[in-house]
């Protein structure tokens, strides 16, 4: 069996969690004995202006892949940011504006033209994820052998007349949760393809040490952990206006970590209850999961969060925004956690899994138990053969 | 014996071992039902009484409110400490207590424009002020408990009431 993955960005340096899962699945899939190819321009990550083609063009061959990679189109991204931020704001474009703006969103002719010829030697073409050129026109050429790995959330990119056209063209989509089907299904109706619930690979030989953490960041109290970006759009904002008022409210010495890129600011006065470590090596982020009493997930748009399955495997539970879908599914679907829609959930959740160490640790377990049921990479590469790659 | 099946036995033997390890752990095997609880801890939280966040007291309003509408009666544009204090009455009238750079850049254009770019004559202050005191909090009163995505948006329809609101005044 020979099958690609399209990916507008390939490569360790690729920033972004439909890169790191089309790269990760890719690679264990070529490990099982399919024929991989990937297809992917020469653009770095959608952090970095693809205009630049910061790798070279050409074929390669790492990791058991054959990756072949396209120019990017150059394009006016002025244009583009004008257009994006009518998206953003949750104008409606026009059709004409539409077009421009799938046309400026990451295109490779060169890797249309390969496909159009070269498109029939695979038995199965991935894209990866919903949004950009290279998914939206890529799959033109081969519905009929077209798999769709959305990492669907829902924002205005989702609404565009493109993408329900292009679920609508896909033999098969591939989700990650049942709340990102129901979401599609939302949005575009009955979709003809096959709809497959596959969810994403984890590594789950994660190891962790709690001690070793609290000494290298010299911290001794429960702290409630926050890992991943530290932005608006991961509503981190939200977390330190939650636990601020939280504190203000209760006794005690729970902090609140912060480990990742970016920064948001901190009131003054919770400069010693909110520590922000920036960003932290890997295994250090894989202590802190273990020496956290409780992880924080307040992101409202997920299409899977890595981030809780590591913390679950390190048996720590999860708090989660009820408003994302994704994320209140996987607590409630576990066992692993709670979730908050306003401030008064968030206290009382808080305050119940600071109360409750017993039910703290079954939920620990309970999330563990679903990661490694569910989305360990064995099953998800069994899943890809059996159900996504079979006739 | 096959060799086959040592090998089962023993994969089979270390993964009941591995799993009693874990289990060892649970107390409580019987599922964890999340939807309960949070139902429970919402309950809990509607019998004692609703949990706002970052309240304020009326009082402490009331007397920031106080100290600077002193202030204007004496007929003396008010210092920057006295702005900030005004800065201060708003975001609680508003609720707020925590604010990212965005929203303080939009109240700060508030309170410039409840400021003027011209300094008033002597004795039409405390009455201006009064007025727009008033409508703050009528607006205040419109605000309900905030929303984290849409506070950003109503501050801006806010701002540009207030600003028709003068134009109005001033014709």
């Amino acid at each position: 069996m020979k099958i690609a993955f399209v990916s507008p960005f390939f490569g360790t340096e690729a920033a972004g969690g439909a890169e790191s899962e089309c790269r990760n699945t890719a690679i264990r899939l070529a490990a099982s004995g399919i024929n991989v190819e990937i297809l992917t321009t020469c653009a770095r990550d959608i952090h970095h202006n693809w205009n630049m083609n910061y790798y070279a063009q050409g074929v390669a061959r790492e990791d058991g892949l054959t990756i072949r990679r396209f120019r990017t189109e150059h394009v006016n991204l002025e244009g583009f940011d004008a257009l994006n931020k009518k998206i953003i704001q949750g104008v409606k474009l026009s059709e004409e504006e539409e077009r421009l703006f799938m046309a400026l969103y990451v295109n490779s002719l060169d890797l249309y033209r390969y496909l159009s010829a070269h498109g029939n030697d695979h038995d199965w073409i991935c894209f990866i994820p919903y949004l950009f050129g290279t998914t939206v026109y890529g799959s033109l050429f081969n519905p009929a052998r077209t798999i769709l790995i959305p990492c669907l959330h829902d924002e205005g990119y989702a609404r565009l007349q493109a993408v329900k056209e292009l679920f609508h063209r896909s033999a098969r989509i591939v989700f990650h949760v049942n709340a990102e089907r129901e979401l599609a299904q939302r949005l575009y109706g009955d979709l003809p393809g096959r709809i497959l619930m596959i969810g994403e690979g984890i590594d789950t030989d994660l190891l962790s040490d709690a001690d070793r953490f609290r000494a290298r960041y010299n911290i001794s109290s429960p702290f409630v952990l926050y890992a991943g970006r530290k932005d608006e759009s991961k509503n981190v904002h939200t977390l330190i206006r939650y636990f601020t008022a939280y504190k203000e409210a209760h006794q005690g010495d729970l902090k609140l970590v912060l480990v990742g890129p970016a920064s948001l600011p901190i009131p003054e006065r919770m400069k010693d209850e909110i520590l922000d470590l920036g960003f932290v090596p890997h295994q250090d982020r894989n202590d802190a999961y273990s020496a956290a009493t409780v992880f924080c997930q307040p992101s409202l748009n997920e299409s899977f969060s890595i981030v809780m399955m590591e913390s679950w495997l390190c048996k720590t539970p999860c708090l989660v925004s009820g408003k994302c879908a994704v994320t209140r599914e996987h607590v409630v679907r576990s066992g692993g956690g709670l979730y908050f829609d306003n401030y008064a959930d968030f206290d009382g959740c808080l305050t119940y899994l600071m109360e409750q160490p017993d039910m703290r640790n079954r939920m620990g377990l309970a999330g563990r138990e679903y990661v490694l049921s569910q989305f360990a990479w064995d099953t998800i590469i069994s899943r890809y053969i059996r159900e996504v790659l079979a006739d | 014996m096959p060799t086959i099946t040592v090998v089962d036995t023993t994969r089979t033997i270390c993964h009941r071992v591995r799993h009693m390890i874990e289990s060892g752990t649970q107390k409580d095997h019987t599922p964890v039902d999340v939807e309960a609880i949070v139902a429970d801890i919402r309950r809990r939280i509607q019998s004692v009484e609703p949990k706002a966040e970052a309240t304020v007291t009326e009082p402490a309003m009331d007397e920031d409110l106080k100290v600077a509408c002193d202030t204007f009666s004496g007929g003396h544009w008010p210092s920057g400490g006295v702005v900030a204090l005004i800065r201060k009455a708003i975001y609680r009238m508003l609720g707020l207590k925590e604010f990212n750079a965005r929203i303080v850049a939009i109240l700060s254009r508030i309170v410039s424009v409840l400021n003027g770019t011209n300094v008033p004559e002597s004795g039409t202050i405390l009455g201006n002020q009064h007025r727009t005191i008033n409508m703050l909090n009528q607006f205040s009163k419109r605000l309900d408990q905030y929303d984290d995505v849409k506070i950003a948006e109503r501050l801006a329809a806010l701002e540009e009431e207030i600003k028709r609101k003068r134009v109005s005044e001033k014709s």
